[in-house]
């Protein structure tokens, strides 16, 4: 049975409900970093197909920007497993390059990448790339996809209050930490109120700000859902700053069918483009 | 000028108020002195390539870089990696810094295990020695990474930081100091760490340049001091001597900088040199000065001071105008240089040898007057200063005997040295400021040795846009760089087409062989989609439409970077095509370009003052050849001075280019002291041997004392920090030697055979004009051919009862009393008969002049008389190219004779 829930991302960010629900009270004030965090994972959990067509936005230190047109394709399975597709449409040169990630029930993941102009083949990605940039981006695949819980140590850390706002502060930390120092490598901001992640701080080795994952324009998906339309990513060091703007978003089967998730599909759907020069 | 210097003797008061006052306000100034240290003040202001430099800079970043330089052995491993990793992160965190390119920073398309990966070091630190192993052999076979930003050792790493200066948050005087200062600071945190951590870049030249500009005001200005003291002291032994200069020097030092801080003229490395060169040219006009004032008192030693001096003054006012002229213009005539350094530099020497002149002229007089009979008793004694004295009898031998052969042998010497001019080299590079094995060169020589040399020039191409994601743009931009390689000149080249290179290598299963270009505009697209904006905008713009290859090397010799420019330059033309803009520009270029405008400049300003004094002393002397003599002393200097730097290889910079016209400037004020001199001498005899041997006798002491104290003064800024100015100053020594053996030798050999006869001393003998407008002798002569005519005849002085013309004896001179009055004294049989009575331009002798006869009548002075004499042999000689003067003169001596045919008395004083 295909459940299809379409909703015009702006239309429904415009709408006066776009503030999640909020929780009146506080039963997370003892939890640990890992609680906190499976519980944030499971507010979040989203429907198992999406299809969401996006505006990837790039714009440099100097104000100037670029613009590509992207499709995501996600299937979520119920024994932990998924696929990810990234294709791109615009320009028409990047047409068809296509980023595909298979994550098996251990956690496994598997990245592949799809260059028409390249040939047929699909270039095999390595694991580090799922904390590396995705194609020019701010963004990497974890930032896309969400962080595997089991990936990281999780700590929590005081609670702060921005702009009169409360957030839970979480720390993840590498599993294998270094022999003389234990840096965290992310730091969530969640809201109190809704268990969204509202802010991700990427650190360095000595806890200084190397990006900033911001989310905004919250629309409720259904249930205790709810999705930003707008990702930005701004890199603290470059100056520059990423946008991922969600023109439609869709949950329906019709929309994610298995087939999308292969280089069949691929290379059938753009082929191999022939020498022009 | 007698009347200038004797203010100080007649208004003491006055003239020390105004030179108090002066100094109390101009002093003011010194507060408001500013340094410039920056770069920019070496390219020309009106560099046309300056707009499409900052063009390029504005869209790729600018090649004004610091390079942090790290070596250690056990670079390769977790902790050292992490520390390194600090390191950058912590620049990254320093203000001004806009951007670190690292080992870390620059991204890859490969991971760990060699697939695909778009990451950077900063993504994942190697956690264990064994990982930081594995990475090292990734990165040395990155070409991005070799030689950039990793040595092929693997065993040195460079930290590229970017700074920015937005809105002027700091003066902008101040941003490379304060820069410099920061990383310094963060640097000695690190230096346990690594074996070896410094900066190279424009903030660390910056700052050296301060510190050394700094320490060399302090010492070296003190240093020519003493110097010039022991000079003078030993040579003349006289307090006073030791002593004017200093206080001249002193206050002169005080207008300059004072009133370069009014006129918001900054001090540049040049202006090290100003406290010396002030002291050691300053000093000259004095020494000639106190010499003067020792042989006036030793003539009349109970004279009382004011007559000395300005017994003094005549004889040195307009020598010593002169040569602060030339001095001035030797420095003003860099005043017109596009060069901001050079100009600046030429003000503040300018103003400097005006303001000793002034300083000099006002204040030497007064001291000689209240100090200068107790201190000028014991010159010409013993020991040194016996030396010039020795020198001139030395080289008159050689004078004498073999004057034929001292001039070829000179003539040939300098033949030589001129070729070996030929091989001189030019440079404008700011590394060349520093001594080759000091610590800045030294660093800049391991980072060049390591990695790439410090120097940074884009090759840049413009077409429209999209069009660097063409192949075959991005195989052009590919040919250029194989073109760079081939040269064998510049350290490394990248662009664009090294980034997709290596993409393509990596996509391609990372077969070094595969390091093709991608050859579809596709796939170059596609690729493209893995780099970040900021690993691609050192190379290409926003919108694909210009490409930047990056160079760096390590070249300072102009000439040779020109000539490899050029080559390239034409090259890049050849392979960008008709449809693309190429432009070859950075900082180190436009320095470099700057340094052919540095010797054009040069050129013309050593034309000019040699236009100059050739001009000015053959006015001077009326006569062309007086403009020629002046310049052959002055010319030797310099044709030695560019021999011995193409001979020993010392190149042609700022400091050094200037040179030929400062010691121009200076090394004629001796000719031009010796000339005066010398035509005051001849005004009085016609034995012109004799005069010039008593002019080089007179002017040996001032002239070798003043030169060796020259030398020894520039002699000190070899100590200098900066390598220009160590060899300005070595150079400008051996100048100043070179000069006393040019004045002292070569001039006087030629000086006997060019009679020069002075306008000054015309204009300075205070006769009444009225005496020329009347006297029947220059009746009807038009004004220049009345002073063509007196310059001819020889000025003669007598006292009361001195016997001007002797009865009986035979000689064919002629005379025109211009002062006094004389009486014509026939003797016969013993008895004296008075004939007549004569006054201001009145003649006598004209008879003995016209035709071979004995002298019928006697001529005695009644009181000090002045008086031209007019010896026929010479007339004839020197006024054959002159027929209408000779014609006019004989018509006028013809009037003079049959008027004096209707009276006996005249008669007998014509034929006296």
């Amino acid at each position: 049975m295909a459940m299809a829930l379409v909703a015009p991302a702006h239309a429904v960010a415009e709408s006066a409900g776009t503030r999640p629900q909020a929780v009146q009270t506080d039963p997370w004030a003892d939890a640990d970093g890992p609680s906190l965090m499976r519980a944030v994972r499971e507010r979040g959990r989203q429907y198992p197909y999406a299809y969401e067509e996006l505006a990837m936005i790039l714009i440099d230190k100097e104000g100037r920007h670029r613009t590509r047109r992207v499709r995501r394709f996600t299937r979520a399975r119920a024994d932990g497993s998924g696929e990810l597709l990234v294709l791109f449409d615009l320009p028409e040169t990047v047409g068809g390059v296509a980023l595909l990630a298979h994550r098996d029930r251990d956690g496994r993941s598997r990245t592949s990448l799809y260059l028409p102009a390249l040939g047929p083949d699909l270039v095999e990605a390595g694991t580090s790339a799922t904390r590396a940039s995705v194609l020019g981006t701010d963004f990497s695949v974890e930032d896309l996809v969400g962080e595997r819980l089991d990936g990281y140590r999780f700590m929590r850390r005081a609670d702060e209050t921005i702009s009169d706002t409360g957030y839970y502060v979480v720390d993840a930390h590498a599993l294998d930490p270094g022999p003389d120092e234990d840096p965290p490598l992310y730091r969530h901001y969640i809201l109190k109120d809704s268990l969204i992640v509202i802010r991700t701080d990427t650190l360095d080795a000595a806890g200084r700000l190397l990006k900033r994952h911001t989310r905004h324009d919250f629309q409720h998906v259904g249930g205790q859902i709810w999705l930003p339309n707008l990702l930005m990513m701004r890199d603290a060091v470059t100056r520059h700053r990423s946008l991922l703007r969600v023109e439609r978003r869709v949950f329906s089967r019709d929309y994610v069918p298995d087939e999308v998730f292969s280089a069949t599909w691929l290379r059938r759907n753009y082929p191999p483009v022939e020498t022009t020069e | 000028m007698t009347r200038l210097f004797l203010l100080g003797v007649d208004r003491p008061r006055v003239i020390a108020l105004v030179l108090f006052t002066l100094t109390v306000l101009l002093g003011s100034g010194l507060g408001r002195l500013r340094l410039d240290t920056s770069f920019d003040s070496l390219i020309p202001a009106h560099d046309p390539s300056r707009q499409i430099y900052q063009q390029v800079t504005r869209e790729f970043g600018s090649d004004n870089k610091t390079i942090i330089y790290v070596a250690e052995p056990e670079l390769w491993t977790a902790a050292r990696l992490r520390q390194l990793d600090m390191l950058q992160r912590d620049l990254g965190q320093l203000q001004f810094v806009e951007r670190i390119d690292s080992l870390f920073s620059l991204r890859t398309v490969q991971d760990d295990a060699g697939r695909i990966g778009e990451r950077s070091i900063s993504d994942r630190i190697p956690r264990t020695d064994a990982e930081a192993r594995i990475l090292r052999e990734q990165i040395l076979s990155n070409p991005l990474y070799v030689g950039n930003f990793l040595s092929r050792t693997g065993e040195a790493t460079a930290i590229i930081v970017s700074v920015v200066n937005p809105d002027q948050a700091v003066a902008e005087d101040e941003f490379n100091q304060t820069v410099f200062s920061n990383i310094e600071t963060l640097l000695a945190r690190y230096e346990n760490q690594f074996q070896r951590v410094f900066q190279v870049g424009s903030p660390r030249i910056d700052a050296e340049i301060r510190g050394s500009l700094s320490r060399d005001f302090v010492r070296l200005g003190p240093l020519a001091a003493l110097a010039l003291l022991s000079a003078v002291f030993l040579f003349l032994r006289s307090a006073l001597a030791a002593a004017l200069p200093l206080a001249t020097s002193f206050i002169t030092l005080i207008w300059t900088f004072g009133l370069l801080g009014w006129l918001n003229v900054p001090l540049n490395v040049l202006s090290a040199m100003i406290p010396a060169l002030v002291i050691v040219i300053g000093s000259t006009e004095d020494t000639h000065i106190m010499a003067a004032f020792a042989k006036a008192a030793a003539g009349d030693a109970r004279a009382p001071a004011r007559a000395i001096i300005g017994k003094a003054a005549r004889q040195l006012g307009v020598p010593v105008a002169l040569t602060v002229l030339t001095t001035t213009l030797g420095f003003a005539t860099n005043l017109a240089s596009d060069i901001g350094l050079i100009r600046d530099f030429a003000v503040a020497a300018t103003i400097a040898m005006l303001s000793n002149g002034v300083v000099t002229v006002l204040l030497a007089p007064m001291l000689l007057a209240r100090f200068g009979q107790a201190t000028t008793t014991r010159s010409a004694s013993a020991g040194l200063a016996r030396f010039p004295a020795w020198l001139v009898q030395r080289f008159a031998v050689l004078q004498d005997r073999h004057p034929a052969a001292t001039i070829l042998l000179t003539v040939a010497l300098c033949g030589v040295l001129a070729l070996q001019a030929a091989r001189l080299h030019i440079t404008n590079d700011p590394f060349s400021y520093f001594p080759a094995d000091g610590k800045l060169l030294t660093d800049t020589q391991i980072v060049h040795e390591d990695l790439a040399g410090v120097r940074v020039f884009f090759v840049n191409l413009q077409a429209r846009p999209d069009a660097f994601r063409e192949p075959a743009n991005i195989a052009r931009l590919a040919q250029i760089q194989a073109f760079i390689a081939n040269q064998h000149a510049f350290d490394l080249s990248l662009s664009l087409a090294d980034q997709l290179a290596f993409i393509n290598r990596v996509f391609r299963g990372d077969k070094p062989d595969a390091a093709l270009l991608p050859d579809s505009r596709e796939l170059i697209s596609q690729y493209l989609l893995f780099f970040h904006r900021s690993e691609l905008e050192p190379y290409v713009s926003h919108d694909f439409s210009q490409a930047n290859i990056v160079v760096r090397h390590n070249i300072s010799d102009s000439r040779q970077l020109s000539a490899y420019i050029q080559a390239l330059e034409n090259a890049v033309s050849r392979i960008a095509g008709p449809d693309m803009r190429t432009a070859l520009v950075g900082e180190s270029l436009m320095l470099n370009r700057a340094a052919d405008s540095l010797m054009a400049g040069q050129l013309q300003a050593l034309a000019l003052i040699l236009g100059l004094i050739f001009v000015i002393m053959s006015v001077m002397f009326t006569d062309l050849r007086g403009g020629a003599l002046a310049l052959i002393p002055a010319s030797i200097p310099i044709i030695v001075m560019f021999g011995v730097m193409g001979l020993l290889d010392i190149a042609l910079n700022p400091a050094t280019a200037m040179l030929g016209v400062i010691a121009i400037g200076i090394a004629v004020d001796g000719t031009v002291h010796l000339l005066s001199r010398y035509n005051d001498l001849c005004r009085r005899t016609s034995d012109d041997q004799a005069a010039v041997r008593q002019a080089v006798t007179e002017q040996a002491t001032p002239l070798v004392v003043s030169g060796l104290a020259l030398s020894l003064g520039f002699g000190v800024l070899m100590l200098s920090e900066f390598a220009i100015i160590a060899q300005f100053g070595a150079l400008a020594a051996a100048i100043m030697l070179v000069s006393i053996f040019a004045n002292l030798l070569i001039t006087p050999i030629i000086m006997v055979r060019w009679r020069l006869v002075g306008l000054h001393q015309i204009v300075g003998m205070q006769v009444d004009p009225r005496v020329f407008e009347h006297s029947p002798l220059l009746l009807g002569m038009s004004g220049y051919q009345r002073r063509k005519a007196i310059l001819i005849s020889e000025l003669h002085e007598f006292d009361a009862g001195d016997v001007l013309i002797q009865q009986g004896e035979f000689k064919r001179s002629m005379y025109m009393l211009l002062e006094g009055e004389v009486e014509v004294i026939q003797t016969e049989n013993g008895e004296e008969s008075h004939l007549a009575r004569l006054g201001p331009g009145e003649i006598f002798g004209e008879v003995g002049y016209l035709h071979a006869a004995r002298r019928t009548a006697m001529v005695r002075a009644l009181e000090h008389v002045a008086v031209l004499r007019f010896d026929h042999d010479k007339m004839q000689s020197d006024l054959r190219h002159f027929p209408r003067i000779a014609a006019k003169l004989h018509d006028n001596i013809s009037m003079v004779l049959k008027d004096r045919t209707g009276s006996n008395i005249p008669h007998q004083a014509a034929s006296a």
